[in-house]
């Protein structure tokens, strides 16, 4: 049998594998209620098979085709994949210090406005680079830095501003970005949690000078493990390729020689001239690629991705709709003004004042299978890891202490269903009127 | 970002015995920067396949719906490129590459020296900046060895008007400058700060670039090939 006869035998009885293995899973009252989950159908099983066969291995057509797609659904011009969101950062922020931009690079010492209230990976970049981070308080409802503080955060020393739309609530983007280009500083853009926000009716992820993303199987669309980073600068996409694989200077696609013509005609540092230029290496850099078999499992999601963010969208609502009676207890979440969250979670506050704490519902809730999540770090600087780094906070981080203490988040991602959210909420009801 | 995609050639114009414009139509047509390059390869493979033998060509336009490649025949590749891509033939083409012409500076002022075949990235340059409605920032000095050797004049002429100066090398011709660009010829198209981009052979390459460094030009920017 020909080799393509073969591959279509194999693809249709995956999808017949799908059938047998997956699609029969219903949920039932006291099954768990995860806060985020892989959603898929036989689509993605039969891409990851295809690329499989291909046995590519390394980013091949799938991911070449992903980056321009995942581009136009961003709005951005360039995207490159890279193995995870946290890589993503790590390249983001690991761009901004090549000696490719002058004046403008990120030196030893300087300082990146930040929240202390979010994800360690959108910090830790910062870190590593011998940089110093400048941690700004959080607003309670948005749980985005607080714009009022940026003023005091700035110091001759800052060169850039990174932080995260928090569970998909865009930061105020208009403040934001108007205070980074007061003072000229770079601004990245963590969309880890916000794929398919909106600020002002623009995708977020276009307002700053790089983006990352994350497709995680908890994020709004999964490849497993995988990421990406975003920009309209041809300049910087370049630079962050260059640290994403092992900091070179060639940029030839895996498996091809000689893209730019010049492999052995150059003069680079002081390397002697013609120097194999798929040798040179510009940068410090990393290897960060993904594999071909991610990518494949992306493009099925893609497709699938703006109905995703509809459904997350219609989950806050009906969970939004359905605690609005328990306001005098927990502190519900707001949308940043002008913005249109795609969003990751729906956070929730107990109140200082409410009759249970954050823990007593949380341990209530996962008791009764409704799957609870924190705002990931807290507080950063009380975290062990954190202890003993170089730093600045930008007055008593009241806010974000509190979120450390009564903040937590439940699921809106599309597998939950509307039985599901209504499970969930005779949770709270049974649990509040108990107190 | 770069794209594998199949190309189906769509037209061949023949510019004399050795130099071929090809027409393609992209399988997968993406956006581009002007003043890009391809790899064009006689192989149909995917971006999961080793990449196979190719060669490197300046993208001669800057329109949706088509790309224009103007290759030059001169060894053997380039003579199986002659030989096999005819009307209807498909190829894989890998783009874009290069990074020639920065954008953001198309309020700036640029002026291209095209040595030869060297014309053809500044063909897309010129069409890109008669859409941005800016072609009156920029000056074209185009020298050939014969009359004969210019490709694409009317259009040229059209986008440049009195801007675009012709030099011949290796004869004389009553219509154009029968010489060498010269520092003066630079000078009064571009003033120090100025973009100037060379593309040509490698002689005319170093040639222009001896000139400009000389006499201080520092925006230079070039298309060089092995």
């Amino acid at each position: 049998m020909p080799e393509n006869e073969i591959r279509k035998l194999i693809l249709e009885k995956t999808k017949e594998y799908y059938d047998a293995k997956y699609s029969g899973n219903k949920y039932k009252e006291g099954d768990l209620i995860p806060f985020a989950g892989r959603v898929f159908d036989e689509n993605e099983l039969v891409n990851l098979v295809d690329a499989s066969l291909d046995f590519w291995l390394t980013a091949g057509r799938y991911a070449n085709d992903f980056e321009y797609e995942f581009a136009q659904f961003m709005d951005v011009e360039h995207c490159i994949l890279v193995n995870s969101g946290s890589s993503a950062n790590l390249v983001a922020l690991a761009t901004l210090t090549s000696s490719q931009l002058g004046d403008r690079r990120l030196k030893r010492g300087d300082e990146v406005i930040t929240v202390a209230a979010g994800f360690p990976t959108t910090v830790n970049p910062i870190i590593q680079n011998g940089l110093v981070p400048v941690f700004v308080d959080v607003e309670l409802g948005t749980y985005n830095i607080k714009v009022s503080e940026l003023e005091k955060a700035y110091s001759p020393k800052t060169k850039a501003i990174m932080i995260a739309h928090t569970l998909g609530n865009p930061f105020n983007l208009k403040e934001v970005k108007a205070f980074a280009e007061a003072h000229d500083l770079y601004l990245i853009e963590d969309c880890c949690d916000a794929v398919g926000s909106k600020y002002d009716g623009k995708q977020v992820g276009t307002f700053g000078d790089l983006a990352t993303v994350s497709f995680y199987p908890a994020h709004h669309m999964t490849m497993g493990e995988g990421g990406a980073v975003l920009t309209n600068n041809a300049e910087l996409i370049k630079i962050a390729t260059s640290f994403r694989d092992w900091g070179r200077d060639c940029y030839c696609a895996p498996g091809a020689d000689n893209t730019c013509g010049r492999r052995f005609s150059m003069q680079y540092g002081n390397l002697p001239t013609g120097y194999d230029h798929k040798y040179v290496y510009s940068h410090i850099g990393y290897n960060l690629k993904l594999t071909d078999m991610q990518a494949a499992v992306g493009m099925a999601q893609l497709e699938k991705l703006p109905q995703f963010i509809q459904q997350r969208k219609d989950n806050f609502q009906k969970l939004r709709a359905g605690l609005d009676a328990y306001q005098q207890d927990l502190l519900l979440p707001e949308a940043t003004e002008n913005s249109d969250p795609s969003w990751f979670g729906f956070p929730i506050t107990v109140k200082n004042n409410a009759a249970f704490t954050r823990n007593e519902l949380t341990r209530y809730l996962e008791d009764h299978k409704v799957m609870t999540r924190l705002i990931f770090a807290g507080n950063i600087t009380k975290q062990p890891a954190y202890l003993e780094i170089e730093h600045r906070v930008i007055g008593d981080l009241k806010n974000t202490d509190l979120v450390m203490n009564n903040t937590f988040f439940i699921g809106v991602y599309p597998g939950i269903n509307d039985q599901k959210i209504s499970y969930i909420l005779n949770q709270f009801k049974d649990f509040i009127v108990s107190q | 970002m770069n794209w594998v995609s199949t190309a189906e050639i769509v037209q061949v114009i023949e510019h004399r015995e050795n130099v071929r414009e090809y027409i393609v139509r992209l399988e997968k047509e993406r956006k581009y920067p002007p003043g890009s390059f391809v790899q064009l390869s006689l192989e149909l493979v995917t971006a999961s396949d080793i990449w196979p033998e190719s060669r490197t060509f300046s993208i001669a336009s800057f329109k949706e719906g088509s790309m224009r490649l103007i290759i030059e025949k001169v060894g053997s590749y380039t003579s199986r490129i002659f030989d096999e891509l005819q009307v209807g033939r498909q190829c894989t083409i890998k783009y874009p590459y290069g990074d020639l012409f920065r954008a953001g500076t198309s309020d700036e002022k640029h002026l291209f020296l095209a040595g030869g075949l060297g014309i053809t990235p500044f063909i897309g340059l010129a069409e890109y900046f008669h859409g941005m409605g800016k072609i009156e920032n920029v000056a074209l000095l185009y020298s050939a060895r014969n009359a004969g050797d210019l490709i694409h004049l009317e259009h040229l002429n059209n986008l440049f008007g009195e801007r675009l100066k012709i030099f011949i090398t290796r004869e004389s011709d009553h219509q154009y400058s029968s010489r060498r660009i010269d520092i003066r010829d630079i000078q009064e198209q571009a003033a120090l700060g100025d973009h100037v981009y060379v593309c040509g052979s490698r002689s005319f390459t170093d040639d222009m670039l001896s000139i400009l460094r000389k006499n201080n030009f520092t925006n230079i920017h070039t298309d060089e090939w092995d």
